[in-house]
Formats: C-alpha cells, sequence, structure tokens
C-alpha cells in the first residue's frame, strides 16, 4: 500500500434499537491487517463477563492475561482455555450506556499465526461490589484462521449500545 | 443480532479516500535484530506504530521489546505498568537507553505478543517527546500485559528514525511492523 492513502476504513457502526443477547458481524473481509472494534454499551443484568467468539468457535481456543482496578484495588489475571474470548468478567454498567471498549486484533488475516486481541475496558459506573472499573487484556485465540466473523455477548446489550467496526490496512 | 460486511468490505477494498490516518511503511520479517524505519515523513502530527511479533534474550537492545528514537541510546525515562497473570507492577527507569514498549515476550511457535506505540507531536522541535504503549501476550509459556508504558525523550529534535528491537528464531512466524501517520 502506497503511503499517503488512508488506512483507516470505517466497515460498520451498528445502534442496537432495541437489546440483544448478542451481535454478530459476519462476512469480514480479509482485506485489512488489523481489526478496531469501539463499543459503547450497557448491559443488563450487570455481573456479567462480556465475551466473543470468533468464527463461531465454542471450543476451548481462548487465553487471556488481564490487569484491571476496581476502587484501590489492583490484580492481574489468567484465564485459559475458554470457551469464549473475555473482555470483561462481572462487568456492571448500571442502567446507561456507561461502558466503552476498544479491541485491536493485530494480523486478524494472515493464516501463520495465532490471533492476539489487545482490549480496553472502561466502566465510568461506581462499582457496587469488586466490579472492575477498568482493565486492559491480552488474549490469544489458538488458531490460526483468518477472522471472519465476531460474536459478542454476555447478559443482554441494552438498546442505544454501539458497535463500530474499522479495518486498519498495512 | 446479526450484520453481514460484503457490502462495506468491498467498498473499503477498494480504497478509501485520503484521510487523517495514513499508513507510511511496513516491515514483514522473520530476520532477527533491528528493524528501522528512516526518512521518515515530516507531514504529520502523531505517529503510531501497530504490529505482532516476539522479543527473547540477544536482541540489540536487551531481552524486552525496545526502541530507540534518531538513533539516540541515552535519554528516555520510563514508567510502566504491568499484569503478568498474579500480580501488577510498577516501575521507573531514568535516562534508560532505550524505550522499553513491553516485556520480554519469548512466545511459543505461532503464538506472538502485539504492540501499538503512540509517538506525539514528533514533529515539534520546542517539546521534548513523548510516547506510550500497549502491549501484551497470552502465550502458553508467556503471559504479559503491559499498558501506557509511556517515556519522555529528552530531546526537542523531530523523529526522523525509529528503531525497534525484533528477535524471531526461524521457525517462528513472520514478526510486523507497520508505521502510520495521523493528521492534525
Amino acid at each position: 500500500m502506497p503511503a499517503g492513502v488512508s488506512a483507516y476504513t470505517a466497515l460498520a457502526n451498528v445502534t442496537l434499537g432495541s437489546s440483544a443477547s448478542t451481535v454478530t458481524f459476519s462476512s469480514i473481509s480479509s482485506g485489512y491487517r488489523d481489526l478496531v472494534f469501539v463499543l459503547q454499551l450497557g448491559t443488563s443484568p450487570g455481573g456479567q463477563d462480556v465475551n466473543l467468539r470468533i468464527n463461531g468457535d465454542t471450543g476451548s481456543n481462548y487465553n487471556g492475561v488481564t490487569a484491571e482496578v476496581y476502587a484501590s484495588n489492583v490484580s492481574s489475571s489468567v484465564y485459559s482455555n475458554g470457551t469464549a474470548l473475555r473482555l470483561q468478567r462481572q462487568a456492571y454498567t448500571g442502567t446507561g450506556l456507561t461502558t466503552s471498549v476498544l479491541i485491536n486484533f493485530l494480523d486478524y488475516s494472515v493464516t501463520d499465526k495465532h490471533k492476539t486481541v489487545l482490549n480496553r475496558f472502561d466502566n465510568t459506573t461506581e462499582p457496587t461490589f469488586n466490579q472492575p472499573g477498568t482493565n486492559m487484556t491480552a488474549s490469544r485465540w489458538a488458531n490460526t484462521a483468518a477472522v471472519t466473523s465476531v460474536q459478542f455477548f454476555g447478559g443482554n446489550f441494552i438498546a442505544g449500545s454501539t458497535f463500530a467496526l474499522y479495518g486498519v490496512s498495512a | 443480532m446479526s450484520f453481514g460486511l460484503g457490502f462495506w468490505a468491498a467498498a473499503g477494498a477498494g480504497g478509501a479516500a485520503a484521510g487523517a490516518y495514513e499508513q507510511i511503511a511496513t516491515i514483514v520479517t522473520t530476520t532477527a535484530g533491528t528493524q528501522s524505519f528512516t526518512s521518515i515523513p515530516q507531514t504529520y502530527k502523531h505517529l503510531q506504530i501497530r504490529g505482532t511479533g516476539q522479543v527473547d534474550t540477544g536482541n540489540a537492545f536487551g531481552s524486552v521489546f525496545n526502541m530507540r528514537i534518531n538513533g539516540s541510546s541515552g535519554t528516555y525515562s520510563t514508567h510502566f505498568l504491568n499484569g503478568n497473570g498474579s500480580s501488577v507492577t510498577s516501575s521507573y527507569y531514568s535516562a534508560s537507553y532505550a524505550f522499553e514498549y513491553g516485556m520480554r515476550l519469548p512466545g511459543s511457535g505461532e503464538q506472538p505478543g502485539a504492540f501499538i506505540i503512540d509517538i506525539l507531536d514528533y514533529t515539534n522541535t520546542s517539546k521534548h517527546k513523548t510516547i506510550r504503549a500497549f502491549n501484551g501476550m497470552s502465550a502458553t509459556n508467556t503471559k504479559n500485559i503491559f499498558l501506557s508504558s509511556s517515556a519522555l525523550y529528552a530531546n526537542t529534535a523531530a523523529v526522523t528514525s525509529i528503531d525497534l528491537a525484533n528477535y524471531l528464531a526461524s521457525a517462528q512466524p513472520y514478526g510486523r511492523f507497520s508505521l502510520y501517520g495521523i493528521k492534525g
């Protein structure tokens, strides 16, 4: 790709008109190098893990490491051989669109490596238990296939939640 | 709810109009050592580097993800926050010989780490240069998440070149480093 050409392309921008238990992006082109999802959402009920699955894979192929903070506490944890990629454990988002999520899929379209996903999950609602206010996670999908679909799930995404997808060329 | 992207993908793949985020160069390599971006255009406001790779002992700047600006080896002050799966730690390096943008991530075969680095106001010659990085890996043998490692490059010169340490064994997949310019 020559220098000077736009490398950040908006692929989709979805606003939920009503609550939904899943949101799926399918038929994702392999014409980019990275994918970026930007989410503004609320979930109901609170306390649900917010996850995604790649290419419909329900196998035990997802691993991740997280560092998170709630109130004055910081912690780090891992999940291994999970059946979904975990963006946030026990998300608590109150009744509004108080959570923002930035997700980067690096090298999603190449087929010689597992897929590494970096995400930030930030919640502005004051937690009532030990729900994290902000976290950062590195996850790996143990599969070399190109990513062609991504499904988000975790409780119900409330009406007004937005899901934007961008492709980054290289 | 499901949203197919065939239409949007086709439109995007055809070439978008010039925007505020442009690719400058990409390096894809299986070679251990230093990867360099040189003669960086001075026509953007910020730079971003995105990529995947692995770093083990034996690279040019030490056994972590390191980078240098304009070949400088002695003026980096770095704060970092790291989660390794059991605890979160923070630290500070004063006047380090390179900017650390990630922990040692040897990975395992086809399991790379990933990184995103922002270099702000890189052409401004009245400011020191500020860098931030987001790096992580969840490999079988290494798990680290490394956020907002920030560095003060105590020099007001415009950024014209960037060197990145890279270590890849021959059996490992390609490392990738992409440099982007952001207009402002």
